[in-house]
């Protein structure tokens, strides 16, 4: 990860309102700052702004408040030919009529580049690719993930000082998604453009980027590196959209410094960071990750909880456990053991945790409750 | 087994009608038009079999500059003026409607529409009326511009089908890769929705040539196309040149559409099946 903080911001999005219909906010007073050569990722569930905010920066959509600035200059009223961003989209967009090579040379060609020129920078964008022998062929006649390198080609043949990827890799199975994220990966190292990349899929967002910003409902709720995200939510929501969380809800019943203690609808009392600060009487949602929930076969420490093993299911590198949890719902665990010392369904054990693994956060909504 | 065999039985008694069914309806619509090719050969002067002997002469008359070839230069100027205009217009009419939503938009396009519904004659004596007050009647212009409301439908019709398959991301990355509005038109969405405009522009054209009734009403003689030549000679002088002409309008017509059919394979071999 490079050093950004010292850099001025290349993107900057001020109070961003967005609304079509003037009732409902797609997005409501959105602030946010993108460094020169960041990996940015615009995470969330669909409708929750993020491909909105894209599309803007793109200039396909007008704000209804708020100003961008590229490079500290208003971009509002600049038509999207004229911003020199380069936009890779979910449906390849591809223009059906032009072989590979003519596609990549398109934005060349719009900017009146030499023919000599354009014939070796598109050969060059082909060659990062790995298409250089595709030159000819129609986009039809190649799969889904070469007419996406195709159209990554296109994007980047110009140098634009911004790329913007709307869920590119959406379209691809699981295995050349996860190829494509690699390539991705590489090619931002060796060009060092700064890119806005818009998923829906938590775990590409934490492999590809250098800062992720989580979206719900029109607003950013947290924003940082991917391990900030993941180990340190700043919400039920961001823990509960980012990996796997247990919750365990209940009423603040005592205070201390960081700490507090969380009394849950059963009456068993359990601790952890206080992280919103909330007060004695609040109601509040502890979320642990399922790799922090550690078992034991005796009561090893006041604060553990009793539970019962329903469910062992092996992944090969970890086994999880699924846990019966009087007063909690849907818990998990993951132990790294072997599977011949696994514990049988069945089993009666103690759950505990660190105090510092536990997160007392805001009380989940019924939506993120069900799930 | 059994069942399988009579379920094949059926199958192949119902193949049997369709073909016989589908080769009735293009019997009877091909056969009156292949019927009177003979008597453009008749060296008679009726349209009547059986002819009396095999003569070219009626093609030698609708090969005379008067009236023949006048009223047929005159008919290929207009209908290719109101091919261009009709084309042109309906086919920024079918963008705009695509791309802008807007109140009252089903109303522009049943207004647009309009001449294909209603009755010729009630648009012709409009024409006529409206032409009268202006000063368009009996001038070229007048039935360019009539021609060209009446063909201007089947553009925005075809076209708007066109574009409704077509994909407008492209023109996004075509903007967002530094490309201009029109340059994007150009080089992106013309070439894509070409084979639509193409079509509507052939039944703009087929419009324009095929009409006879507006012509009735707004042509002067100095304006008289062929179909209202050929409706002046049905009255005045019956004579087998019209059915010369008619034969070679036949020939014209097919030619148009094997042109056409060629063109749109090349198109679906260019752009891989699509």
């Amino acid at each position: 990860m490079r050093d950004l903080a010292d850099t001025a911001p290349i993107v900057q999005f001020r109070g961003i309102d967005k609304t079509y219909d003037g009732d409902v906010n797609i997005l409501e007073k959105l602030d946010l700052d993108i460094q020169q050569g960041e990996f940015v990722t615009l995470l969330g569930p669909s409708g929750s702004g993020k491909s909105t905010l894209l599309m803007i920066l793109a200039g396909f959509e007008e704000v209804t408040g708020g100003e961008v600035l590229l490079n500290g200059e208003r971009l509002n009223n600049v038509p999207p030919h004229k911003r020199n961003m380069g936009v890779v989209f979910q449906s390849y967009a591809l223009f059906p009529h032009m072989s590979v090579r003519q596609n990549v040379a398109y934005p060349l060609k719009q900017r009146g580049v030499p023919k000599a020129e354009i014939d070796a920078r598109a050969e060059k964008a082909l060659d990062m690719i790995h298409m250089k022998e595709f030159g000819e062929r129609m986009p039809t006649q190649l799969s889904g993930g070469q007419q996406q390198r195709v159209a990554l080609a296109r994007a980047i043949v110009y140098q634009p000082e911004v790329i913007l990827m709307d869920e590119p890799l959406g379209a691809l199975d699981k295995k050349l998604r996860e190829k494509m994220q690699i390539e991705i990966k590489h090619l931002h190292e060796q060009l060092g453009t700064t890119i806005v990349f818009v998923t829906h899929d938590q775990s590409e967002a934490l492999t590809m980027s250098d800062r992720i910003a989580v979206f719900n409902d029109g607003k950013i709720l947290q924003i940082g590196p991917p391990s900030e995200i993941y180990e340190a939510p700043n919400c039920s929501f961001v823990a509960n959209f980012i990996g796997e969380t247990n919750n365990f809800s209940g009423q603040v019943t005592a205070q201390s410094g960081d700490a507090c203690t969380l009394r849950m609808a059963n009456g068993a009392e359990i601790s952890g960071q206080n992280i919103l600060g909330a007060r004695v009487g609040d109601a509040a949602c502890m979320a642990v990750r399922p790799e922090h929930v550690k078992l034991d076969l005796e009561q090893v420490c006041s604060h553990a909880l009793k539970a019962k093993v329903t469910g062992v299911i092996y992944h090969g590198d970890h086994i999880r456990y699924e846990l019966d949890v009087p007063g909690a719902r849907d818990v998990t665990a993951r132990s790294n053991a072997h599977m011949q010392d696994a514990l049988p369904e069945g089993q009666e054990v103690y759950i505990h945790w660190d105090m510092d693994k536990g997160r007392v956060l805001d009380p989940l909504s019924g939506a993120e409750g069900a799930a | 087994m059994a069942n399988n065999s009579t379920r094949t039985a059926q199958e192949r008694i119902a193949s049997v009608l369709l073909k016989a069914f589908v080769g009735m309806t293009c019997f009877f619509l091909i056969f009156p038009i292949l019927a009177i090719i003979p008597i453009s050969f008749s060296s008679g002067s009726f349209l009547s079999y059986p002819m009396p002997g095999f003569s070219l002469q009626w093609y030698e008359a609708v090969l005379q500059p008067f009236p023949w070839l006048e009223t047929l230069w005159n008919s290929l100027f207009i209908a290719i003026c109101a091919t261009v205009l009709a084309t042109t217009l309906g086919t920024l009419a079918a963008y705009g409607l695509t791309v802008s939503r807007f109140p009252g938009r089903g109303l522009v396009i049943a207004i647009i529409i309009s001449p294909l519904i209603v009755p010729i004659i009630v648009v012709a004596l409009g024409v006529y009326f409206f032409f009268a007050r202006v000063g368009l009647l009996g001038t070229f212009t007048g039935l360019i511009m009539a021609h060209t409301a009446l063909g201007a439908p089947f553009v925005v019709i075809t076209v708007l089908a066109t574009l409704q398959g077509f994909d407008m991301q492209l023109v996004r990355a075509s903007s967002s890769l530094g490309a201009k509005p029109m340059a994007t038109f150009r080089q992106v969405t013309f070439p894509l929705i070409a084979p639509g405009i193409a079509t509507g522009a052939l039944f703009a054209f087929i419009t324009s040539f095929d009409e006879v009734v507006v012509a009735l009403f707004v042509a002067s003689p100095a304006q008289f196309t062929l179909p209202r030549q050929m409706f002046a000679g049905l009255r005045d002088q019956l004579d087998p040149s019209i059915v010369a002409m008619s034969t070679l309008l036949i020939l014209f017509t097919s030619l148009i559409l094997i042109v056409m059919e060629l063109l749109r394979r090349r198109t679906q071999r260019i752009m891989g099946g699509r």
